[in-house]
């Protein structure tokens, strides 16, 4: 097959191959192929593409491509870019090993014999566990109309790409759908890499405001992960968040934790600040109020001591009674937030 | 079947709307007593999930406009951080169909509601 696949390259280049052989003496090969030499220009373009830092040697990719040419081709660009790759012959078996091995994308050729990759993709969004249906997947597809794109985003696959395809490209749009928190949580990054880009940003400094600087945070959309406050702090026991609830509910959906966390974190400084400046000017009425709207969303983290304390703030504040008692509270509640927000905004809440 | 959801804590509201969209419900929101109202008379939905606090109306009002101004039986469940006795019996006598208190287990909602 080898030999097959090495004439028909030649042959798609333009070129032409041949051979010499003697029994019992050996085989020669040969071939000619014609090259345009390349300007300066085109050769300093290659070099800025390797020195490229962006990288995808931490992804593994699952290419499900049964054509051995195109096999060959994609192999060559991957061990270009150092990125391990595994390959499914058609849609069946890339279900199979999508479900043996983690991935962190899926390459997904739509003509495969078997199960062509309209059928794997919907298979994957709708029968495989659900801790894996939200893997990104990418076609790629010979006929590059808008009608093709538009059935490949229909049936659910991330994005696509046309073959031929250029190398660039297809890692600018690798890169695109793995950098974006969905695939970060698929537990994609080994812990190493995370250090190491977590050493590149600035150290935090004990903020004045610590509320003021994590709603300034705010502004940024992809909020976990890449936030760069992470305290190397031990986190003491009964502040320690926890996800589980939310990850019932979510059932895999980690799109759904991190909207969760979003709100947590876009409500929670400013209620805490008005509850702090009701206890102040002693509007009760407004105390019991907050302490009541934002109790809840304590024990959906796993923090159901602060949630009592919440609770009592707001029982107090309906008795106007021991202001002493409530500060103290109030106190406690900020306290163990500081915490949390720096917890949340560097929380794995990925499955795996 | 179309449900309809008031709550004023934005969290809870996202979990159940999450939860029963999953399940196949239509699901409609509603931040405030007031706005619930609107929407249970215009869309008329199958199912009301309410919390009890509210801002304008709170849940146990809601409840008695359903039943009493509006004439309508349409299944009602309450979900609220207040668990005392008297307020789950007054919801029950004001006509709501089920009370689960919060926090609340996502399967224990999905099981009142498949109920209706």
């Amino acid at each position: 097959m080898g030999l097959t696949i090495v004439k028909k390259l030649i042959e798609l280049q333009g070129g032409n191959i041949g051979v010499r052989s003697k029994l019992g003496s050996g085989t020669t090969f040969f071939f000619h192929l014609s090259f345009e030499i390349a300007s300066e220009e085109q050769l300093n373009v290659n070099v800025v593409e390797e020195k490229d830092d962006h990288s995808t040697s931490h992804l593994r990719i699952l290419v499900a491509e049964d054509n051995p040419i195109n096999q060959l081709i994609v192999r060559k660009v991957f061990a270009d870019w150092e990125t391990p790759i595994e390959f499914a012959d058609n849609g069946k078996i890339a279900l199979d090993m999508l479900q043996n091995a983690s991935f962190d994308l899926v390459l997904m050729d739509i003509q495969m014999p078997e199960m062509d990759g309209y059928t794997a993709v919907d298979k994957i969004r709708h029968e495989l566990p659900e801790a894996l249906r939200n893997i990104p997947i990418m076609a790629m597809t010979a006929h590059a109309t808008q009608n093709e794109r538009q059935k490949c985003l229909e049936a659910g696959m991330n994005e696509y790409i046309s073959k031929p395809f250029e190398p660039s490209e297809l890692k600018k749009k690798i890169l695109e759908l793995t950098n974006s928190v969905n695939a970060s949580l698929n537990g994609s990054m080994p812990v190493s890499e995370k250090e190491q880009k977590t050493d590149k940003m600035e150290p935090t400094s004990e903020a004045s405001d610590p509320q003021e600087e994590f709603r300034n945070s705010l502004q940024t959309p992809n909020l976990v992960i890449e936030n760069p406050s992470i305290r190397k702090e031990p986190v003491l026991p009964e502040h320690q968040i926890n996800l589980t609830y939310l990850k019932q509910i979510a059932e895999g959906n980690d799109s759904f934790i991190i909207e969760m966390i979003e709100m947590f974190l876009n409500k929670t400084p400013q209620a805490l600040e008005k509850l702090n400046s009701s206890y102040h000017e002693k509007n009760w009425d407004e105390m019991k109020q907050i302490a009541h709207r934002i109790k809840p969303s304590f024990g959906y983290i796993g923090l159901p001591d602060t949630q009592k304390m919440l609770a009592e703030i707001e029982k107090l504040s309906e008795e106007h009674t021991n202001p002493e008692r409530m500060a103290e509270l109030v106190e406690e509640v900020q306290v163990v937030s500081k915490s949390v927000f720096v917890q949340l905004q560097s929380a794995p809440t990925g499955m795996k | 079947m179309k449900v309809l959801v008031c709550e004023d804590d934005e969290m809870v509201l996202k979990m159940v709307e999450f939860r029963l969209q999953k399940e196949g419900y239509e699901v409609h929101l509603a931040k405030d007593g007031k706005e619930a109202l609107d929407k249970i008379a215009a869309l008329r939905p199958d199912i009301i999930i309410t919390d009890i606090m509210m801002p304008y109306l709170t849940g146990l009002e809601i409840v008695h406009q359903v039943r009493k101004e509006l004439g309508m039986d349409t299944p009602i469940i309450i979900v609220s951080s207040i668990g005392l006795e008297k307020t789950v019996l007054e919801a029950f006598q004001l006509g709501a169909d089920d009370f689960i208190t919060k926090p609340f287990s996502p399967n224990e909602l999905s099981v009142r509601v498949k109920n209706y």
